[in-house]
């Protein structure tokens, strides 16, 4: 029984070892008295040939062995769906904040090639310890049998009339990321590059005086989007206060975007302008373009997101 | 009617796949069957092996790389007991069903007879 002897340590290999010799010696009976039937049923001894067939049929050692763990998954049906949730949404916070910081450091005076390089490896790095992190917590609440009561402590009331009107995490972080960039340089604590270069030489640039007037209704704005999707984020599904609070905000927005497209101007230099020629205002007249296809931007971007409001609140309407 | 027989390489894909999802589902549907069919035969004291025989004796078809894992865990849950007792000259487990077995086993068997009574006449439904 010299293959039965060689399976069985094989298997032994991979038993836990408080359970090994109580497994193996309980195998060990089983194929003993298997082969002897065999063997009694053709009237001789099962040859060399036949005894690896009957440990073929049986299956490899190790998934033997595995039928005795404790365990045979990291992460079970029960947390994998709260498990994938926590995922997507650490993978889209690492990738809206190390976006976030690039932009910073671009605007900030770097060169944006060399910060690309950089940007790809903390974005890799970051998602590989998001990953790591996350599925270790969860393979050790798995392994403790620790119960996360997220899916016992929901509400029926705050089902979605519509399963469409769930809201969009990534939206959220990506949104969050641009306000509170936006804000800081509102209140002048970044600074983006202001220098240009005309006529061989560096000139400042800065904003008109205009800007001021719109200093406070701005900074209302980015302070109540910043907060408003900080509390979207730990909700899950729209309803009529978010989405009204939303298309309130949006509708400020383009008040005040159309605002600070009617300055003019809404660049000047800084400094002495005396010695400013035809080409400096020229230039300033290509900036304050610049500027305002800027504005018309972030007016389209608010414009399609006071388009998915809208549409979020009809979908609401007409499921109520 | 005569159902065609195909050997597996010969099998159209739709079938094969179609069988995929048929034994899956037997093994789904076997899993709590054969917990009943040991503890009932546990009644009267088995080894391993002698159960598994016992087992097949009654139509119950089982490798031992499920049926020994499986009286394990039934051990380690309390609705086995088992020692070791030397039998022909071997050190054997013997393995019997405990008082709480017992309990279960009642239990298992009258949900068991519940679900046969609800499930046979919407299959004999079916067939006609």
């Amino acid at each position: 029984m010299i293959w039965v002897d060689r399976y069985l340590h094989a298997v032994a290999n991979y038993l836990p070892e408080e359970s090994r010799e109580d497994i193996t010696q309980e195998l060990k009976i089983s194929l003993y008295e298997q082969l002897e039937d065999q063997s009694e049923a053709l009237e001789r001894a099962l040859n060399e040939e036949e005894q690896k067939a009957f440990l073929k049929q049986l299956g490899h050692p190790m998934k033997v062995a595995a039928g005795y763990a404790k365990q045979q998954y990291l992460i079970g049906p029960t947390l994998y769906p709260f498990f994938k949730y926590i995922l997507k949404l650490v993978i889209s916070i690492v990738i809206a904040v190390q976006v976030g910081l690039t932009l910073v450091t671009v605007f900030t005076g770097s060169e944006v090639l060399s910060e690309m390089p950089g940007l790809l490896s903390r974005l890799f790095y970051g998602i590989i310890i998001a990953i790591g992190g996350t599925t270790g917590g969860f393979i050790v609440a798995e392994y403790t049998g620790e119960k996360i009561d997220w899916f016992e402590n929901w509400d029926p009331s705050k089902l979605p009339p519509f399963p469409n009107l769930r809201i969009s995490r990534s939206d959220n972080i990506f949104n969050l990321v641009f306000e509170t960039i936006g804000l800081l340089w509102w209140n002048n604590i970044i600074h983006f590059t202001d220098s240009v270069t005309a006529d061989s030489s560096i000139w400042h640039i800065g904003l008109a005086e205009g800007w001021a007037t719109f200093y406070w209704p701005v900074n209302i704005i980015l302070f109540g989007a910043i907060a408003l999707h900080l509390h979207y984020l730990f909700s899950e599904y729209w309803d009529l206060p978010k989405i009204s609070v939303g298309i309130v905000l949006d509708a400020a927005t383009l008040v005040v975007l159309y605002g600070l497209s009617q300055l003019d101007p809404a660049i000047v230099f800084k400094g002495d302008i005396t010695t400013a020629s035809d080409g400096h205002q020229r230039l300033i007249g290509l900036l304050d373009g610049i500027l305002w296809y800027i504005l018309l931007g972030i007016a389209l971007v608010v414009m399609y997101e006071l388009y998915k409001h809208g549409k979020t609140l009809y979908q609401m309407k007409r499921g109520a | 009617m005569c159902r065609p027989v195909y050997t597996l390489n010969e099998m159209p894909g739709d079938l094969m796949e179609a069988e995929e999802i048929f034994e899956k589902l037997k093994l789904e549907l076997r899993r709590g069957a054969i917990v009943l069919a040991v503890l009932a035969r546990l009644r009267q004291e088995h080894y391993g092996y002698s159960l598994r025989k016992a087992l097949i004796a009654s139509g119950i078809e089982i490798d031992e790389g499920t049926l020994y894992p499986l009286i394990r865990r039934l051990e380690k849950q309390g609705l086995l007991l088992s020692e070791w007792r030397e039998e022909d000259k071997r050190q054997k487990r013997f393995y019997r069903i405990s008082e709480i077995g017992k309990d279960v086993l009642k239990r298992l068997t009258e949900e068991w007879s519940h679900l046969n009574s609800s499930i046979s006449p919407m299959l004999e439904e079916d067939e006609s």
